[in-house]
């Protein structure tokens, strides 16, 4: 969403905002112009390093953003990733008293038949091998057209790793009205996705749209309120190819697909999926110390029963000489798809079954801190040259969901995210 | 049904719009400023979103995310 409500001026200096809003006023440029005035061509490059504890993956993330305005009414912009991962993941989650040997973190050597699993026992996860090392390339190219109180948005990307290949585009336009008091944003895309798992033979599609819909209102002159809404529809293969259950009782010749030790199965969530969320945003801006604090809250909700709450305090602390500190604060809680369980003691009548972490209840808390410097005019080409330097902590814990806990800790994990970024406006 | 609260919380909201006293063009240089900036660095919420929708179950409440598959 384009927040630069008047123009997107980038000095503080107060006269220099009041002549960029001046010009902005009705009559004083033509609209297209008007529209966008302060847009200049930007390239940013961005360096990632996210770790999870104990040996889990990490991903080394290179990111580059360009943004070019080809005429006074129309812009594109491009993206582009490149992330490479290594390291183990966890594949299954099974009832301690039938792991026939452990043979360290890594794996077991089989499940003991003979032996009967009881709900509500201890369980415990089982890794893959810390071998696994892919790169994924994704580019999104788009481009924005401005009118005089309309601004329309497309875009397309592609996304490939060796398992995965995923192709999307994304159409919206942005309305402001009321004096550009107030702006009303929609959206639609959809992504065309393609899963080929590197160890199964195995080729399924996925597909889905995407509706969203905002709203922004500026409150005061140092104030303003964002709420949006969004709505998707996934259908097809919606498992994770890699992911195993324990399923006690489970007839060898059922759907599921065998997971190499008895009672051990490849994981089968429902093919549709409808997935809605609301959001709200507050922005406010405190004069003495020249900073803005931003408030985000989100609800959603699913139709496999998932509900979480994700509440996020970023604040921006402008210092001297283009100093810039940028502490936040995050946390998220979901709860548990109705088909997730640890372990299944007995078949479910829907054929429905996934231990995936990512599906149980569970909270999350993060915190960050960046440090940014800017130069302006430093040389004749460049207008702007910023460095960004910033890292941040998350600790996802079962015992960290809203309302109390219930899934097992030993999903618990933390990660430590670095980042390092050059931005240069000419 | 799901819809409805959103809905209703959008309506609500332009009826507020249309009653918010003016705050004139030369009215706004604090809203222009980099920190006032509803997505002031979209490239460093690009990755954050993307490690978010990899580690939880929710998506939505941005822009349109990015793509891959996640699965580790």
């Amino acid at each position: 969403m384009r927040a630069e409500v008047v123009v997107a001026a980038t000095k503080s200096d107060a006269i220099q905002a009041l002549m960029t809003a001046a010009l902005a006023l009705p009559g004083m440029l033509p609209p297209a112009e008007a529209a966008h005035v302060g847009n200049k061509p930007e390239t940013d490059f961005q360096y990632g390093h996210y770790q999870e504890s104990s040996d889990r993956i990490s991903v080394d993330v290179y990111q580059g953003l360009a943004v070019l305005p080809i005429s006074e009414s129309l812009e594109t912009r491009s993206n582009w990733v490149v992330d490479t991962f290594s390291g183990a993941t966890p594949v299954l989650t099974m009832p301690a008293s039938v792991v026939q040997a452990s043979s360290g973190a890594s794996g077991i050597n089989g499940v003991d038949a003979s032996k009967t699993a009881t709900a509500g026992e201890r369980a415990v996860q089982v890794m893959t091998g810390a071998s696994t090392r892919e790169t994924r390339y994704g580019v999104d190219l788009g481009f924005s057209y401005f009118l005089d109180d309309l601004t329309l948005h497309a875009s397309g990307s592609r996304s490939e790793e060796p398992d995965y290949l995923s192709h999307a585009y994304h159409i919206g336009v942005d309305w402001e009205f009321n004096q550009k008091l107030n702006t009303l944003s929609l959206g639609f895309g959809q992504n065309f996705d393609q899963v080929e798992p590197t160890t199964r033979p195995l080729s399924e599609k996925k597909t889905d749209y995407q509706i969203q819909i905002g709203f922004s209102q500026i409150l005061s002159k140092k104030s303003l309120l964002r709420l949006s809404a969004g709505y998707s529809h996934s259908s097809g293969y919606l498992s994770n190819p890699y992911k195993k259950v324990f399923i006690q009782g489970l007839a060898a010749d059922s759907a599921l697909q065998s997971g190499g030790f008895d009672n051990v199965f490849f994981e089968n969530r429902p093919d549709k999926r409808d997935q809605w969320s609301v959001s709200l945003g507050y922005i406010q801006y405190f004069a003495a110390p020249d900073s803005a604090l931003h408030l985000d809250y989100r609800f959603f909700t699913d139709s496999w029963n998932i509900a979480s709450h994700t509440f996020e305090a970023v604040y921006y602390q402008p210092l001297a000489k283009g100093w810039m500190l940028t502490p936040r604060l995050r946390y998220y809680s979901q709860t548990e798809a109705d088909f997730y369980q640890d372990f299944y003691v007995l078949p479910r009548s829907d054929g429905h079954y996934s231990s995936d972490f990512r599906l149980a209840g569970f909270g999350t808390l993060s915190g960050g801190l960046k440090v940014s410097r800017e130069w302006q005019h430093t040389t004749p080409l460049t207008e702007s040259i910023k460095l960004e330097a910033g890292f941040e902590y998350s600790t996802h814990a079962a015992a960290l969901q809203l309302g109390g806990k219930t899934a097992a800790d030993l999903t618990d994990f933390s990660y430590l995210l670095i980042t390092g970024a050059i931005k240069i406006q000419f | 049904m799901r819809f409805a609260t959103p809905l209703l919380g959008i309506g609500a909201l332009l009826m507020v719009g249309a009653c918010t006293p003016n705050i004139r063009p030369w009215e706004r240089g604090i809203l222009a400023k980099p920190q006032m900036a509803v997505q002031p660095n979209a490239i460093e919420d690009a990755l954050r979103q993307h490690i978010q929708i990899s580690k939880e179950a929710s998506s939505g409440g941005h822009s349109a995310g990015g793509g891959g598959c996640g699965c580790n």
